[in-house]
């Protein structure tokens, strides 16, 4: 029993804050709001040169044979910086989820390499991220699995988060896979999205958090800066217990999906506190940052919009408290002391 | 990471599992802050120095069993899963047992530590004042110098076990022109000492959990103290965070909590509303959640990692937890919630009140909530004072 990471892991997470903190700004982010662009090539050309869009594939494709563990404080990190590319829908989504379908050596290839952006449409939700560069959506109508690399047929949607390109879910495209197996392996899928949805609001937490600090240092009233005052020293506290709680959920979550265990209790534990301590920390954000947090002056807005977003998708706070209440309320699970892990 | 347990772990797990089926009390005991009740519990701590599960983590010289902190939670889970009486020596075990291994000469250690594993020593608490309560550096009470000798005047109040224990141990000012921080000492002194007057506080439930301590001309040997004079504030820190961050609440006690508060909501299913529902899921997964932070904490802390101002987060999550899912238990209850555990027609529940009454303790005990608050906001995040 040894609940930490590894220094390499460590080390990897801190490599991928550092290239973010210089390559994600929120200037940068600000700029491609301004010119209406919802995707870098440049920036999804680095992620791919250090491995990131390939952490999940094989080896033998070109990427680095990782796991899931291995990605989670990445995915953590991702949200923290806001990334509006969809490296963890890509590369720890659909990438498992390509590599249980099998035969996908060549598409697992391409994303290595950074020349393929894929994304699944999660049939617990309406909409597909869709940014319109090259593409390869999956989908899953209860038979088959499907994709397809021509998305213009999609019906464009658009969402709050002005740097999140969206398109309404469309189940054409050409079969993968049908039949035994795949609600199997659709129900895996569903796992992994809503652990990785629950990583990326801890991190969108984390730093609505840490910009509340920043503002709360700089801004003063009464002669001394907001942040001196106990109003605001103890949301911010309560929204970092909140935080801290839900990360070994997570891990734990990670660490279970990992194994190829059954893990859905624990990623829609995690995907549901990770939900409610996004939008309490976005709550509690917007008022530290008074009536500036309503405008497009301060970056708060565009952490704030991605936590809602993501809240919403891989499953509702109500379908992971169904989850949770199917599990812990019908006897199906030793709910006291000595059951906490597998 | 690895998060499956050694096979000496099962093997632990299997063997305290079965010491516990052969000797756990078949009926509860009475409370511990009666004088009746406190004698039971003594009995029990006895009967578990016994078993050596006095206090497991600790050295085998020192009647434990030299285990990790992993262990330690394994023994905890067993512990609350058959619902054994609470610790009545919880202060020595759990706090100033894990100062003394830090802090302590060999001397200190061998004099005090198996006589706390083996239930013989009961120990209270002697850190707030009348004017010195979340302000713990506003200390008054004096032990001057004296050749070999201290000598304690002043008062100590809300000390906790101090009706009926054995020995307390807490902070004294030994530099009498000292501010602050500065100048106090962390003594231990047995309770029967000449010049001690100890007066029981009838608290929320009429029991008497915690007593004031008067002391007039207390001598003192100056072995007594622990870390050097002028080092109190140091180890009362250290012991802080022993308190807050890890030992004084095992995840395991709220996981039996939340387990039992599931299977009330079962049985009262039809009367139960979805949003009192959704409170029993908050209690199991908040239980979870801190289980598993606790063992993040233990993993970190046998890396050779120390607890810090993050033991405050901890505090904060487990007092506000316990208050949550007792309350939770007294709404689906209804009117049989306020009837006394010994009254006629209680069948039990009584428990839940006595909990809750309890758990309102919580957020004021070992540093107010505000405190902790204010603790993450300046040391965590960096908010200035």
């Amino acid at each position: 029993m040894n609940f930490t990471f590894s220094e390499d892991q460590l080390e990897f997470k801190e490599a991928v804050k550092g290239f973010l903190a210089g390559e994600c700004t929120p200037e940068h982010l600000r700029k491609m709001v301004e010119s209406g662009e919802q995707f870098s090539h440049a920036r999804w050309q680095q992620l791919a040169e250090m491995g990131l869009t390939g952490i999940l594939v094989p080896e033998a494709q070109g990427g680095l044979g990782m796991t899931e563990i291995d990605f989670i404080l990445l995915a953590e990190q991702c949200g923290y910086a806001a990334l509006p590319e969809p490296l963890v829908e890509t590369a720890a989504i659909a990438v498992p989820l390509l590599k249980a379908i099998g035969g996908q050596e060549k598409t697992l290839e391409r994303v290595a390499s950074g020349s393929l952006v894929v994304t699944v449409a999660d049939r617990r939700d309406e909409v597909v991220t869709t940014p319109k560069t090259d593409l390869m959506v999956l989908t899953f109508d209860g038979q088959a699995f499907r994709a397809t690399e021509n998305t213009s047929n999609f019906i464009t949607s658009e969402s709050i988060d002005p740097l999140r390109p969206v398109s309404l879910t469309d189940y054409s495209g050409a079969v993968l896979m049908e039949g035994d197996g795949t609600q199997d392996i659709w129900e895996k899928h569903e796992e992994r999205a809503s652990l990785m949805a629950a990583a990326g609001l801890v991190g969108l937490s984390q730093r609505m958090v840490d910009m509340s600090v920043a503002y709360a240092q700089e801004r003063h009233q009464f002669g001394k800066p907001i942040g001196s005052f106990q109003a605001i020293k103890h949301h911010l506290a309560s929204t970092m217990v909140a935080i801290e709680f839900v990360r070994p959920v997570l891990y734990q979550a990670a660490y279970e999906v990992t194994a190829g265990h059954c893990a859905i209790l624990h990623t829609s534990h995690a995907k549901l506190k990770a939900s409610e301590a996004a939008m309490d920390a976005a709550e509690v954000a917007h008022q530290v940052h008074g009536a500036m947090g309503y405008t497009y002056e301060v970056d708060l807005h565009l952490w704030m919009k991605k936590s809602w977003v993501l809240t919403a998708t891989a499953g509702d706070q109500i379908y992971h408290e169904d989850q949770i209440d199917n599990l812990v309320m019908t006897g199906a699970l030793d709910v006291g002391p000595a059951a906490t892990f597998s | 990471m690895d998060l499956h347990y050694t096979d000496k772990q099962n093997d632990f797990r299997a063997e305290v599992r079965s010491w516990m089926a052969d000797n756990v009390p078949t009926s509860p005991l009475e409370s511990f802050d009666t004088q009746e009740g406190f004698e039971a519990h003594r009995a029990w701590e006895r009967k578990l120095a016994t078993g050596n599960f006095g206090m497991v983590t600790w050295p085998k010289e020192f009647g434990g069993r030299a285990c990790t902190l992993i262990e330690w939670l394994i023994f905890e889970e067993e512990y609350f899963r058959v619902g054994a009486p609470g610790r009545v020596n919880q202060n020595g075990i759990f706090l100033l047992g894990p100062t003394l291994m830090e802090y302590g000469t060999d001397e200190q250690k061998a004099k005090f530590i198996p006589r706390m594993a083996s239930g013989d020593d009961i120990w209270a608490q002697a850190w707030s004042e009348p004017s010195a309560g979340s302000d713990m550096a506003a200390i008054r009470t004096k032990a001057i110098r004296d050749g070999d000798h201290y000598v304690i005047n002043g008062q100590k109040t809300w000390s906790t076990r101090a009706a009926y224990a054995d020995w307390c141990f807490g902070l004294f000012r030994t530099d009498p022109d000292s501010k602050r921080h500065r100048g106090l000492s962390f003594i231990l002194l047995p309770l029967d000492l000449p010049g001690i007057t100890i007066r029981p506080i009838p608290q929320l439930n009429g029991q008497t959990g915690f007593a004031e301590i008067f002391f007039d001309d207390v001598h003192v040997p100056v072995e007594n103290c622990l870390a050097g004079e002028g080092e109190g504030w140091k180890v009362a820190m250290s012991t802080a965070g022993f308190e807050r961050g890890l030992m004084l609440r095992s995840p395991a006690r709220f996981q039996a909590t939340a387990g039992r508060l599931v299977e009330l909501c079962q049985q009262n299913e039809k009367r139960v509303s979805g949003h009192v529902r959704r409170k029993v899921l908050d209690a199991w997964m908040d239980a979870t959640a801190y289980t598993l932070a606790t063992y993040q904490t233990a993993s970190r802390l046998i890396a050779g990692g120390k607890i810090g101002s993050e033991a405050s987060l901890n505090k904060i999550f487990w007092s506000e937890m316990d208050r949550s899912m007792h309350r939770t238990a007294l709404s689906i209850l209804g009117a049989k919630a306020d009837l006394m555990s010994h009254a006629a027609g209680a069948d039990g529940v009584g428990n839940w009140l006595d909990g809750y009454m309890f758990s309102l303790a919580g957020p004021i005990y070992a540093g107010s909530n505000e405190i902790q608050r204010n603790i993450i906001a300046e040391r965590l995040l960096g908010l200035p004072r």
